[in-house]
């Protein structure tokens, strides 16, 4: 019996040591540094293959994209282009290991809420882009002003490509318009969200089928003017237009009591389902018209179209929140390229096209004409499903890159000019005081994930008016403490400073 | 006419104490058959029905409103799911085949009292159990050295041999008397005769029970799926239904996506329902076939055999 043990404790070993070689035996493939420079002329391109790796349904035609996408890269940049699209439930998973084996890969589609970009640059996972940019992509180098690469920006280098899209977050809410109209609701008077309360109370009485609201929650860091710098689920923030950099515990603001306080009292009235309703559940109660209102949406150009396409519904939107540029809205979406990939420049061209080549990036996003979509009004770039829709049709524009080139599907975004309104509503936006900011949560890991525990077992009652604030409030603030949220706060002035000083 | 009565309720009596207990024990199953069948019932009947008057009228034994929406959504392309029930048919057959050749002929050997590698070889099968390189080794060995990426075998090999149906198997194998194959020996058979036409033919409740598990086990994997395969054309049923699902899911539960979501219309409560049924059919028709043996097969294995 012993001896068995012996035995069995010397093949544990054995097996940890193999375990522990294991892993950096991958290290030296992906260590080889990318060669920039040396620029060739487009017409004595070497031909290559050009990987794309991206989240989203595996379609039945995305091999008939790629060769028509390979068409026009063959053309400009002599590059065959591969799409390898991975369903979105098993994106992280399979990227994590990808990389963790180096695996060769070129372009592969990063953000902060999937594939992690942050987590992707600390293990070396993509590579700087600050000299492929302007030499390899001028066209898409140019499309944003300096001060939007920031958002980008990590230790002060370049390591996504942003994705022109909605950038801002300006939170407010959707009404019914048939129930807007029927009681007199002047949206646009609307300045907070107190202003509706004589309409909801309306309702209540006057729709003994309609639920008022989807549910009493409303807030949102970006409403009380905060920005949440360390993630969209920690309490720490700074006031986006506070030069002195100054972060705070944002649940223990006055604004955070105020809306608790809220949502407390439009609770106990009876405007929301008495319990919390999941997502999915909400949206076919939306479909099936129980609900006048919805609050803390992101209410963007071309939103109540997109609202009707989904819910079947009828409605106005109007955001209560001024809205300003933050690091994570700005790099909600990115595209980047992997350390192994064997021709970056090549890459970077390809991303030129994506961001600036308006059919290119359509075929991508929309597929073939005449096959996956059809022009509705080629004049003002109105598209509409074509016979074979079902076998490609991606809808995730803000993925593949500047989504201002994107066709419209509707003739109302055509009307209203969503892309060019959108842009503008960019670009009027104040920046916030910490863009291009990026939190590095390693010093910190521990307390974030104990600060997360208690935000999920506390703040969701608290912010839904399901507990009593007067009680709730002062223990959620005691928990938060507890989970070490000052030594955050202290963490991130730090790195903030550091920032600053940097930038001077 | 007095003593009629007596003996007429000295009848019905009988009757009823005779069977009391019985009919009790039918009522009593009876109810526990319909609480099992109720859900299932209520999750075909949820499939049918509209997502709205779903939202509406909630669950029920019957479509308040009869839809197939959900089930159009899912066949939108009925040749991939036709494929992926071809691949996971495929796998499950040829998985539960060879993995019974091999466990079986694995766990005959570590039974052998006389063979003089057993424990070693024991000892080799159990230190799985309990230890593994890991994923990304495992991982890169399979992807980079074997090169089974986006094969049929990758959804296969991984699961062949399980240890612990290894010493399941074993453990049988040593209830069986070793008289039969001293005198099968002293009857001229050789091992393969012994193994063959002796051991195999004895152990029938056994390997019905673990053929039942790797059946289950193969039929409900998507995990290896979900590693190592990335075209379309291979994935197996359980995973094609996940990715379906996660992919209607995802983007409308992420937030950061939603924000920039456009028009996406999709019956997700029905679709989960509609998606149950289709991946439970056949799997439950197996186990209907096999279930004679799966219990006889636990019971048998403390009891000496004729």
């Amino acid at each position: 019996m012993s001896r068995t043990t012996k035995q069995m404790a010397a093949a544990a070993m054995i097996g940890l040591l193999l375990a522990a070689c294991a892993a950096p035996a991958a290290a030296p493939k992906a260590a080889e540094a990318p060669k920039a420079g040396e620029q060739a002329q487009p017409a004595e391109l070497p031909p290559v293959t050009i990987t794309y790796t991206y989240g989203g349904n595996v379609f039945k035609d995305v091999d008939m994209v790629s060769e028509a996408l390979s068409a026009i890269a063959q053309k400009k940049i002599n590059a065959t282009i591969k799409l390898k699209p991975i369903d979105w439930g098993a994106f992280d998973e399979k990227m994590k290991l990808a990389f963790a084996a180096g695996e060769e890969c070129d372009i592969v589609f990063v953000a902060p809420w999937i594939n992690n970009y942050i987590q992707n640059i600390v293990n070396g996972n993509i590579i700087p882009l600050d000299d492929l940019l302007p030499k390899y992509a001028p066209g898409l180098w140019k499309s944003m002003p300096e001060s939007s690469w920031d958002a980008a920006r990590v230790n002060g280098k370049i390591y996504g490509v942003l994705n022109q899209q909605i950038w801002v977050k300006p939170f407010g809410f959707s009404v019914r318009k048939d129930l807007a109209d029927k009681y007199g609701l002047d949206v646009n008077a609307v300045q907070k969200y107190e202003d509706l309360e004589p309409f909801i109370k309306a309702v209540k009485e006057g729709e003994p089928d309609i639920i008022p609201l989807t549910s009493s929650y409303n807030w949102m860091f970006e409403t009380a003017g905060f920005d949440p710098i360390v993630s969209q689920e920690t309490p720490v923030a700074i006031r986006y237009d506070d030069k002195d950099l100054k972060v705070f515990n944002a649940a223990a603001t006055p604004e955070f009591k105020a809306s608790v306080e809220l949502a407390r009292k439009w609770y106990l009235a009876g405007y929301t389902p008495k319990d919390k309703i999941e997502r999915a559940d909400s949206e076919a109660m939306w479909r099936a018209g129980q609900f006048a209102m919805s609050m803390a949406g992101v209410v963007k150009p071309g939103g109540d179209i997109e609202a009707r396409q989904r819910f079947g519904q009828d409605v106005y939107q109007k955001s209560v929140t001024q809205p300003f540029l933050t690091t994570a809205g700005s790099s909600a979406t990115m595209n980047a390229i992997c350390r192994t990939s064997k021709n970056p420049e090549r890459a970077m061209m390809v991303l030129e096209l994506l961001n600036t080549d308006v059919e290119f990036y359509n075929l991508i996003s929309k597929g073939i004409e005449g096959r996956h979509w059809e022009w509705a009004d080629k004049e003002n770039k109105v598209i509409k499903p074509g016979p074979n829709n079902a076998d490609y049709n991606p809808n995730t524009d803000w993925e593949f890159g500047n989504q201002f080139n994107a066709y419209y599907i509707d003739p109302e975004q055509a009307a209203q000019k969503v892309w060019e309104a959108t842009y503008k509503l960019n670009n009027d936006s104040p920046p916030s005081a910490a863009l291009g900011f990026n939190f590095n949560p390693e010093p910190v890991k521990t307390e974030l994930a104990n600060i997360s525990a208690v935000v999920k077992e506390l703040a969701e009652p608290l912010t839904n008016g399901m507990v009593d604030p007067e009680t709730a409030l002062p223990e959620y603030l005691k928990r938060l403490d507890e989970a070490g949220l000052q030594t955050v706060i202290a963490e991130t002035q730090k790195q903030l400073n550091e920032w600053a000083q940097s930038r001077k | 006419m007095a003593a009629a009565i007596p003996v007429k309720t000295h009848h019905q009596r009988s009757w009823l104490s005779r069977h009391f207990w019985q009919l009790l024990l039918h009522f009593a199953l009876l109810v526990i058959t319909v609480l099992f069948l109720i859900p299932l019932v209520v999750v075909v009947s949820a499939s049918f029905t509209d997502e709205i008057a779903l939202t509406r009228n909630g669950y029920g034994l019957w479509p308040s409103q009869f839809s197939l929406d959900a089930y159009n959504y899912i066949l939108l392309d009925p040749s991939q799911i036709l494929r992926s029930y071809g691949v996971t048919i495929s796998v499950t057959v040829i998985g539960t085949v060879l993995g019974l050749i091999v466990m079986s002929l694995l766990a005959y050997a570590l039974a052998r009292q006389d063979f003089t590698w057993r424990r070693p070889l024991a000892f080799f099968v159990f230190f799985t159990m309990l230890f593994n390189g890991g994923l990304v080794p495992t991982y890169i060995l399979v992807t980079q050295y074997l090169k089974l990426r986006d094969t049929l075998w990758v959804l296969i090999l991984p699961y062949l041999v399980v240890p612990w149906f290894v010493f399941l198997l074993r453990t049988y194998f040593l209830t069986l008397p070793k008289e039969f194959i001293e005198s099968a020996k002293i009857d001229g058979a050789n091992e393969w005769q012994i193994y063959l036409n002796i051991i195999l033919p004895l152990s029938t409740p056994a390997l019905a029970t673990i053929g039942l598990f790797c059946i289950l086990m193969f039929w409900n994997d998507w995990w290896l799926a979900l590693l190592y395969i990335n075209e379309q054309r291979l994935y197996p049923l359980q995973y094609l239904l996940f990715a379906i699902l996660r992919n209607a899911e995802f983007l409308s539960a992420n937030s950061a996506a939603s924000a920039m979501l456009t028009s996406v219309k999709v019956p997700l409560q029905t679709i989960r329902m509609a998606m149950a049924v289709i991946a439970i059919g056949p799997v439950a028709i197996a186990f209907l076939a096999l279930q004679r043996y799966f219990v006889r097969g636990i019971t048998l294995g403390g009891i000496k055999g004729e």
